[in-house]
């Protein structure tokens, strides 16, 4: 039987968003977190989610510290300026906002895929969704104990 | 957003409903050919929304799968076959256990466009799109 997960984000994306709020929520506490830590707390394999920090720190997201007392940290004050549109276009670029609903490598307002214009409202809503969330509040939510990031 | 099953699930659902307006019973290798997708997969796709009886299908030399002309099929249902709803109900991060009582950081932020998606896939009937794909407003292959 065919079966296939959909999901809105790559599985890279939802472990970089993971990892981004983590390291947020521990950065507030004056943490810096290892690798290890990382891929322990938000369930995720240490392979690849170096990959992923590793692109995320080139977006400038967040900082890899070398050294004995190194480890993945966001500076204060950085976590108000990140959106949530911030860490996905790091990861998975524009393909969530600009990518055909159907799957056509050239469908636009002129030669339209069937979906276009119904998916045009809904990927608006995601786009300023993303745009309007920042990091601040995501690692607030897990610091107060809101959110989750393990099950 | 959507799977690669799900987008070739759609695409052959919106031309089988195309052709049957025209009372013509496409069989897979049409199918493939008319929306751009790969045969195997193809059948394969068909062949569990014909299981579900989400499209229905007739055997023999002028078989292939159809629809009724006047089907109230929605996108909702397609999707739902197809993947079992997982992206009206499942969560962005991938936990399995996500809900509003145990949320993942990122769960009240996209209820909302979540249920901007699950409402325009259950508004959206397969024979409205394919009326727009008839009159050459929108196209299948591009």
């Amino acid at each position: 039987m065919l079966r296939v997960k959909l999901v809105m984000f790559s599985k890279a994306c939802q472990y970089g968003i993971k990892a981004t709020v983590y390291i947020a929520s521990q950065s507030s506490l004056g943490n810096r977190v290892s690798l290890k830590d990382i891929a322990f707390n938000i369930n995720s394999p240490e392979a690849f989610t170096a990959k992923i920090l590793h692109q995320l720190a080139k977006s400038d997201i967040l900082d890899s510290l070398k050294g004995p007392t190194g480890g993945f940290v966001i500076p204060k004050g950085r976590a108000e300026t990140i959106k949530l549109s911030d860490i996905v276009s790091a990861i998975d670029g524009d393909s969530i906002y600009m990518g055909c609903a159907l799957g056509f490598e050239s469908c636009d307002a002129l030669q339209p895929c069937p979906m276009h214009n119904k998916f045009a409202g809904i990927r608006d809503d995601l786009k300023k969704m993303l745009q309007n969330t920042s990091l601040y509040e995501l690692a607030h939510g897990l610091d107060d104990g809101m959110s989750f990031l393990k099950r | 957003m959507f799977s690669k099953a799900c987008e070739y699930g759609i695409r052959s659902v919106l031309f089988i409903a195309e052709q049957s307006q025209l009372d013509k019973r496409p069989n897979i290798v049409e199918i493939a050919k008319a929306v751009d997708s790969p045969e195997p997969f193809t059948a394969k796709i068909c062949q569990q929304l014909a299981r579900a009886g989400i499209i229905l299908s007739k055997k023999g030399p002028n078989g292939g799968f159809y629809l009724e002309k006047k089907s109230k099929l929605t996108l909702a249902e397609i999707v739902t076959c197809i993947d079992g709803g997982s992206i009206f109900n499942g969560c962005s991060l991938g936990l399995p256990q996500c809900s509003a009582a145990h949320p993942c950081p990122v769960h009240d932020q996209f209820n909302e466009v979540r249920e901007g998606l699950k409402k325009m896939c259950e508004n959206t009937t397969v024979m409205q799109l394919s009326e727009k794909l008839r009159n050459g407003e929108t196209f299948l292959k591009l």
